[in-house]
């Protein structure tokens, strides 16, 4: 997927200079990720479209502060994505207007089978966020990015603007929590199963959300 | 992403990713993303002024006009952020005049008079406009408001469709590609009614009030674009036919001059527009919050600019 350098330095001057075409094709090619992203982050599809709209209207209003130079632009994207999550109540009052004329979605058609694997995936979903939400917000930031988003370090640097010093420093942070949580986890499922060892990738009935998220992969 | 990772990197993130991994792979309706692609881009392009020809002519460059590409969406709002630059000060706290609405239409008539009584700048095809300006714009960072280091931006912009603009801001050169000319820019109609009119339409739909939209796409014309005397007047005729315009008694640019404000009120902050109090010459722009927002206090500093230079070269990246 990598872009070459001078069509990418091509297509941000394109749209710093608000060229609505090469914005469009930023979309077809980032949309989905962001989303992705926002799903994930929340716990829930609930407001992910509209965090998806607000980042793309905030990446338009900031498309001047691009950088000329760089690659992909899914770092900036994503960067834009986390203002929006962490200060969705500034960003949602600045598009007030604008999120009111987003389309309504048509009705999903309500076939058992899907609603069954949404109900999955929702608690899915949500232990993960439960888990995540853990962790500080700061570390919970460059996680997501990180590993859920898989922005090496530079990038996720670039996208929240901190050194690349501090995102390793704030994921090893996050690594150190998320290990106590699984002692912790891990040692409540022995007490109650005294025969469930570590490592098993096992998650008990009622599973905690660390298992129960990396479980049912 | 697009740079191999470092070993540790992956053995880190392989470590976390056992720990905590991602939840299933979210995914929108292809349909549902066409709908949201569709939402934004008309947004988007209802954002801006665009001149009727390059709509018809060059479809490709559905670009704003480049004044109004560069820099609107920065004034629009007052909100910037420069991911390579985290650099900055606490945004100051300025003292916010009482505006008079009854001044801003005699102020902005005698201003129309002086732009009127101007000699036209002989402009050739295929030279380039240079606007050197001063500037400092609020910067997102976290919780707090901060403005960044005041520095110098030059722009070229061609005087004819076809050109290439460039941009050099904070010492850092940058190609802006075939942007929307200067001609195309100010091919508007002199009758300050229709002129009105026209920018209404072409602003129609923002997210922000109509009233605040004209405003904006007139401010951006008069930053960075070289106008015929003609076309600057009725500019200036229109402006004063926006409701909710004033006049604040004082105000400074970026640059330290002093001078009188025409200004307008949007989401509580103002955005003035600076002219010089004896020969009316237009000076730059000043926004701060009016009243205390989320955003920040009353009399926050949210963006300054002064235009040190206006002028006509013959190639993109020459000084006169």
């Amino acid at each position: 997927m990598r872009t070459e350098q001078g069509v990418s330095a091509t297509l941000r001057a394109r749209i710093r200079a608000g060229d609505a075409a090469a914005f469009g094709q930023v979309f077809d090619e980032h949309a989905a990720a962001v989303y992705r992203h926002a799903v994930r982050a929340d716990g829930h599809t609930l407001d992910a479209e509209d965090v998806v709209s607000l980042t793309f209207l905030e990446a338009w209003r900031l498309r001047v502060t691009l950088r000329p130079d760089g690659d992909s632009l899914l770092p900036w994207l994503l960067g834009i994505a986390t203002n929006v999550l962490r200060n969705r109540r500034r960003a949602t009052r600045r598009h007030r207007a604008a999120l009111l004329r987003i389309p309504p979605a048509a009705a999903v058609p309500d076939v058992a089978d899907e609603v069954v694997g949404r109900m999955h995936d929702a608690r899915q979903l949500a232990a993960a966020a439960a888990a995540l939400r853990r962790l500080r917000r700061a570390d919970r930031e460059v996680f997501l990015l990180c590993v859920w988003s898989q922005l090496d370090y530079a990038s996720a640097a670039e996208a929240l603007g901190i050194p690349v010093g501090t995102v390793r420093s704030r994921l090893s942070r996050a690594r150190t929590r998320l290990r106590a949580l699984v002692d912790v986890e891990l040692s409540r499922a022995e007490i109650r199963n005294p025969a469930l060892r570590p490592g098993q990738g096992q998650s008990g009935p009622h599973g905690n959300a660390l298992h129960e998220a990396g479980g049912s992969r | 992403m697009t740079t191999p990772p470092r070993e540790t990197e992956v053995n880190d993130l392989g470590e976390l990713i056992t720990l905590l991994p991602p939840p299933g792979n979210p995914r929108l309706p292809e349909g549902r993303l066409k709908d949201l692609k569709g939402h934004v881009m008309s947004e988007i392009q209802h954002a801006t002024v665009v001149p009727p020809q390059v709509r018809g002519r060059r479809r490709l460059l559905i670009a704003a006009s480049a004044a109004t590409s560069v820099l609107a969406a920065a004034l629009a709002a007052g909100l910037v952020v420069h991911p390579w630059d985290r650099a900055g000060q606490p945004a100051p706290i300025i003292q916010v005049l009482q505006g008079d609405a009854s001044g801003a239409t005699a102020f902005l008539n005698r201003v129309a008079l002086a732009a009127a009584a101007k000699p036209q700048q002989p402009v050739g095809a295929g030279q380039y406009i240079y606007i050197k300006s001063r500037v400092a714009y609020s910067i997102l960072s976290d919780d707090s408001r901060r403005l960044d280091d005041l520095h110098d931006r030059e722009i070229w912009i061609p005087q004819s469709p076809g050109g290439r603009g460039a941009l050099r801001e904070a010492g850092r050169p940058s190609d802006l590609g075939i942007t929307v000319s200067n001609e195309e820019m100010v091919d508007l109609p002199s009758d300050p009614d229709l002129l009105l009119e026209k920018i209404y339409a072409d602003t129609r739909g923002q997210g922000n009030s109509p009233d605040g939209e004209a405003f904006t796409a007139i401010g951006d014309l008069l930053r960075e674009s070289l106008m015929p005397p003609k076309i600057s007047a009725a500019l200036y005729r229109a402006a004063a036919k926006i409701p909710g315009v004033v006049l604040v008694p004082d105000s400074v640019d970026a640059a330290g001059r002093h001078g009188v404000a025409v200004a307008h009120v949007e989401f509580g902050e103002r955005t003035e527009w600076i002219f010089d109090k004896t020969t009316y010459e237009y000076l730059g722009e000043r926004s701060y919050l009016v009243e205390d927002t989320s955003d920040g206090k009353a009399g926050m500093l949210t963006a300054t600019t002064a235009v040190i230079t206006r002028a006509v070269v013959d190639r993109a990246g020459q000084r006169p």
